[in-house]
Order: structure tokens, then C-alpha cells, then sequence
């Protein structure tokens, strides 16, 4: 039985990042767990306000997680084993969770953005750099 | 949409023994697709300058990374693959494979990565980290398990 680990950040891409994951797991007979890291965003939601600091985090993780829960609802628990959100750094959480799960592959994607995005590195190449199994970068057609 | 279908592969190799599993993963996945497979290295002259006004010394970097290529090609074979094609180019290898793959329009990358992490890691990157940064393609970065 394969681990796949999913890295899904939230942008609309995440959802073709899943489907690709999702189609290689019914290939190989994995399950996909799918992953998302919190961190504190420019833009908090208006909730957000009215709570301490000390509760934002714990609310910004449980609205991630809702949000990978209502995703893994698409493909049914024959094909996703489970969720899970930590508040962490991007591409050290994704390499922290893919070691906890004991991970066979972990799946991303390419942000595929020009310019800027490339200058200072993304996410999936420092997980590229970083992760202990092998990684498949997923790059969407725009 | 991303599809998991893959027509066109390539490979890059520099023969050591992380490329090599990221060969037969390649193979397997060629294999499964009925794709494509084309094994690309990248090599460099050296960089002392006295090596470059030897012609022989050159011509011998050439045939040797081409005859690498061609025992890689002929792994490839053995393990099943058709129609494998080589190619040993002289560059710098990230420039290289993503230039191949936008030429060739291949729709997945499949390479090793050194096991190397931490601080020099931090510094230095990898290729394959390169690759994913500017790659027109998905990227399959193998990672060979750890030897116990």
C-alpha cells in the first residue's frame, strides 16, 4: 500500500494539483493524505478579529482543515486516508508531514508563475531539496 | 487539467547511482504510457584553463560522455523500454535538460536528486531543485531510500 502526500496550499490550482494525485493513486492502488500548512496570511479572515492572537492560529488551522476535509469528501475514503494541517513554513511542513506519514511519494505543485516566483525559489523546489522520498511536481496547464 | 498520461519523457543522467534509480523509474513509467524516452547528460569541460588548448583532452570528454549515454540507453533497454534515444550535450545541466525538454515537448521529467540536505544543501541547491524551478513540464525527483 502506497502513502501519497498531498501538498495543497489553498490556490485554485490545488484542485488539479488533487485530481493528478488522485488519478495516480487509483493507478498504483495508494491512498492520499492530504496536506495543507497554516501560516499566518496578509489577509486574516474577518472572524479572525474579533479572537486573541493566541486562538487566530487554531482557527486558521481548522478552517484548513475543514477545507482538505470537504476536498476529501470528493474522492471518498477508498482513495484519501486522511488530513492533516500544522502551522509551519510551507516546504518544511510538507517535509515534516511527509516523514511523520511515512510517505512513499509526495505530490505538489509548480506555481508556474514567472519572474519574481522563480527569483527567490519556490515551495516545491525546496521540497525537491529537502524531502527524505521522491516528489512529483505537478505543473498545471495555465 | 493535469493528466497522469504521459507521452514524451526525459531522463537526465550523470550515471551515478541516484540517476539510476531515477532511471528505472523513468523505464516503469515509459513503459506504462507506451511513451517516448530520451536519456539526456549534460557534461562540462574542465575548468583549468591549460585543459582547454588540448583538443584530445576534449574530443575524449566528448566520446566518453556519449559512450556513458549509449550504456545507460542500453540499461534502459534491457529493463524494457523501446525506441530509447541518448544524448550527451555539452552545458550546464539544468540549462540543458529544461532547454530539451520545451524542444522535444515533453510532458515529464523524471531525475534523481543527490541525498544531500542541510547546510551545504542550503547553499549549493541541487539540479533537480533548478530543473523544478524552471522546468516547462511536471517533475518526477526521485529520491533513492536511505541505505540502512
Amino acid at each position: 500500500m502506497k502513502t501519497i502526500l498531498v501538498g495543497i496550499d489553498g490556490s485554485p490550482r490545488g484542485a488539479s494539483v488533487l485530481a493528478a494525485a488522485a488519478e495516480l493513486a487509483r493507478r498504483v492502488g495508494g491512498r492520499l493524505i492530504l496536506y495543507r500548512a497554516v501560516g499566518l496570511p496578509a489577509e486574516l479572515p474577518t472572524i479572525a478579529l474579533s479572537k486573541s492572537p493566541g486562538e487566530v492560529a487554531a482557527l486558521l488551522q481548522r478552517l484548513a482543515k475543514e477545507s482538505l476535509e470537504e476536498l476529501a469528501r470528493l474522492y471518498g475514503e477508498e482513495l484519501v486516508s486522511g488530513v492533516r494541517v500544522s502551522l509551519a513554513i510551507p516546504w518544511q511542513g510538507v517535509c515534516e508531514a511527509a516523514r511523520a506519514e511515512k510517505a512513499d511519494l509526495v505530490v505538489v505543485g509548480a506555481h508556474g508563475y514567472a519572474g519574481l516566483d522563480k527569483l527567490l525559489g519556490t515551495t516545491a523546489a525546496k521540497i525537491v531539496n529537502h524531502c527524505d522520498v521522491s516528489v512529483l511536481v505537478v505543473k498545471s496547464a495555465a | 487539467m493535469v493528466g497522469m498520461r504521459f507521452h514524451n519523457i526525459l531522463c537526465p543522467v550523470d550515471f551515478s547511482d541516484c540517476s539510476r534509480e531515477a532511471l528505472v523509474k523513468a523505464v516503469e513509467i515509459a513503459k506504462e504510457n507506451r511513451a517516448r524516452l530520451t536519456l539526456i547528460h549534460a557534461y562540462q569541460y574542465p575548468t583549468t584553463e591549460g585543459a582547454l588548448y588540448v583538443r584530445d583532452i576534449l574530443s575524449q570528454i566528448q566520446a566518453e560522455a556519449r559512450q556513458a549515454v549509449a550504456g545507460f540507453c542500453a540499461e534502459a533497454t534491457k529493463l524494457g523500454a523501446e525506441g530509447v534515444e541518448g544524448v550527451a550535450i555539452l552545458g550546464v545541466a539544468y540549462d540543458e535538460v529544461v532547454k530539451r525538454a520545451r524542444e522535444l515537448g515533453c510532458d515529464l521529467i523524471v531525475m534523481g536528486t543527490h541525498g544531500r540536505s542541510g547546510l551545504k544543501h542550503a547553499f549549493i541547491g541541487s539540479v533537480a531543485e533548478r530543473v523544478v524551478r524552471y522546468a516547462p513540464c511536471t517533475v518526477m525527483v526521485v529520491r533513492a531510500p536511505a541505505k540502512p
